[in-house]
């Protein structure tokens, strides 16, 4: 478009009243305070009214890593956590982000329900959830729940089943990662996700999580259909089983499924599980090469 | 066999503004606005038989002719423009950086006219139009001190001293 034509439309404008800036109603202004950086969105509180209004615009949150949680207490919840930069612990600080506001000092389910209104409202592109600590009893649940909006059906000491609905019920959200270490994870609701990865039903690219209890990990394999031990396995999928020895404290039984890997670490007191997409590149050929593979007849 | 094609002209909507005077812009331009669109749609105005002279004008009481005019322009530009999926937009990062070059045109103007034009946007729910204003504002207050944006945008500062002493404890840390 000219600039004169711009011109000229706009010569007629200017005959009219003319509306200022204060003038503007206070969800325009709002909305404007959403596309300013953070320097900006904090200067341009110049006036009382601006003030206002810019205390009640959330902050968008393109990204957020929580890189630790942990519980010390049943009743107390810690969260450190960071975002895409330092704005963004600065908005929190200034409590522009009501989303995470209650999380410190705050009831366990204080802390999960934040932790699902974040999930809600925020438009997460990558979350690292990693949780540690023995007292967090249905740390898989959280992590799941992130997935989620409904707490209705929540409630504490809830079982696998809980967890199916809930991966059920937010099917277009997305995981990339989720890290769990913790001892009171059970197979079934491992299984759950897994399908659910596997039919993609939630997008999550990795899942990793340790299982305490060592008849868990034949518990698990027989939810997905691989039965075994040895050398001797079976299996109604149709899946590549491989030994990897080449660390001696800690072998590996490796899954190949056809889209994800599991890899199940053999430690002295826990089972590692890992499962996570991988692609059958050259990379991959090499490794098949020096692993033992094992012969899986299927059932 | 050679059939007689039959030509239609585009179906014409009328709007009035608040200084009375009658726009005629073509159905499909103006389908961009949510509140003219819904207005048509209820009046069932989309009805074929209806003559474009016989059809009762939509007034628009809170837009007056020039800003009309502007507002007519910008949808004509973007009659291509693909549906727009409010729940996606939500979720999108925030910028201002995509606003189209004939929109950074377009919205070259006086502040009296761009605030005029968002008011009408906001009323005639024309999201896009609204977003690329909004945007431009934004555009307009980044790098400026709070001095400076009270100068540009005419704002008294009414703070008391404490607050403003408060307001300048939270700004310290983004101060150059």
């Amino acid at each position: 478009m000219s600039q004169d034509s711009v011109d000229e439309l706009v010569h007629g404008v200017k005959k009219m009243g003319k509306p200022t800036f204060l003038g503007l109603p206070n969800e325009i202004i709002s909305k404007i305070f959403t596309y300013l950086d953070v320097p900006s969105r904090l200067k341009f509180r110049v006036n009382r009214r601006l003030n206002q209004i810019e205390k009640e615009t959330e902050f968008y949150v393109p990204k957020i890593t929580i890189v630790h949680t942990s519980l010390i207490f049943e009743t107390m919840a810690y969260v450190d956590f960071s975002g895409p930069n330092d704005d963004f612990i600065k908005l929190y600080e200034l409590g522009r982000i009501p989303k995470l506001f209650n999380i410190v000092g705050n009831k366990r389910e204080s802390f999960i329900r934040c932790l699902s209104k974040m999930a809600k409202n925020t438009f997460f592109e990558k979350i690292e959830f990693r949780m540690n600590g023995t007292q967090m009893y249905y740390p898989l649940t959280v992590a799941v729940s992130l997935l989620t909006s409904n707490f209705l059906e929540f409630e504490e000491g809830v079982n696998d089943k809980t967890i199916l609905g809930l991966v059920r019920y937010k099917k277009n959200a997305k995981l990339v990662n989720i890290r769990i270490s913790s001892r009171f994870n059970s197979p079934d609701a491992v299984v759950d996700v897994y399908k659910k990865m596997v039919d993609r039903s939630i997008k999550l690219e990795s899942l990793s999580l340790s299982l305490s209890e060592i008849e868990w990990t034949d518990k698990f394999l027989n939810l997905i259909g691989i039965r075994g031990s040895g050398k001797k396995w079976r299996s109604n999928v149709n899946v590549e089983l491989f030994y990897d020895t080449s660390n001696k404290d800690k072998h590996k039984l490796i899954i190949l499924d056809g889209v994800y890997r599991i890899s199940i670490k053999y430690g002295s007191s826990n089972r590692k599980f890992e499962i996570e997409k991988y692609e059958n590149n050259d990379e991959l050929r090499r490794w098949k090469e020096i692993v033992e593979k094992i012969d899986v007849l299927i059932m | 066999f050679l059939f007689p094609i039959k030509m239609t002209s585009p179906r014409m909507i009328k709007l009035t503004s608040n200084d009375d005077k009658t726009f005629e812009v073509e159905r499909d331009v103006i389908k961009q606005s949510v509140t003219v669109n819904t207005l048509i749609t209820d009046l069932n105005m989309d009805d074929e038989d209806v003559s474009v002279e016989n059809q009762m004008a939509i007034p628009l009481p809170n837009v007056d002719a020039a800003t009309l005019e502007m507002v007519i322009t910008w949808c004509k530009q973007h009659r291509e423009d693909p549906p727009r999926n409010e729940e996606e937009e939500e979720k999108k990062e925030k910028r201002t950086d995509d606003i189209p070059e004939w929109d950074k045109t377009f919205l070259d103007v006086e502040q009296s006219v761009l605030f005029a034009l968002i008011l009408a946007a906001n009323y005639m729910d024309i999201k896009g139009l609204l977003d690329n204003c909004c945007k431009t504002v934004a555009n307009m207050i980044k790098g400026k001190t709070p001095d400076e944006i009270r100068k540009h945008f005419n704002i008294k500062n009414d703070f008391t001293p404490e607050e403003e002493e408060q307001i300048r404890k939270e700004n310290a840390w983004c101060e150059d």
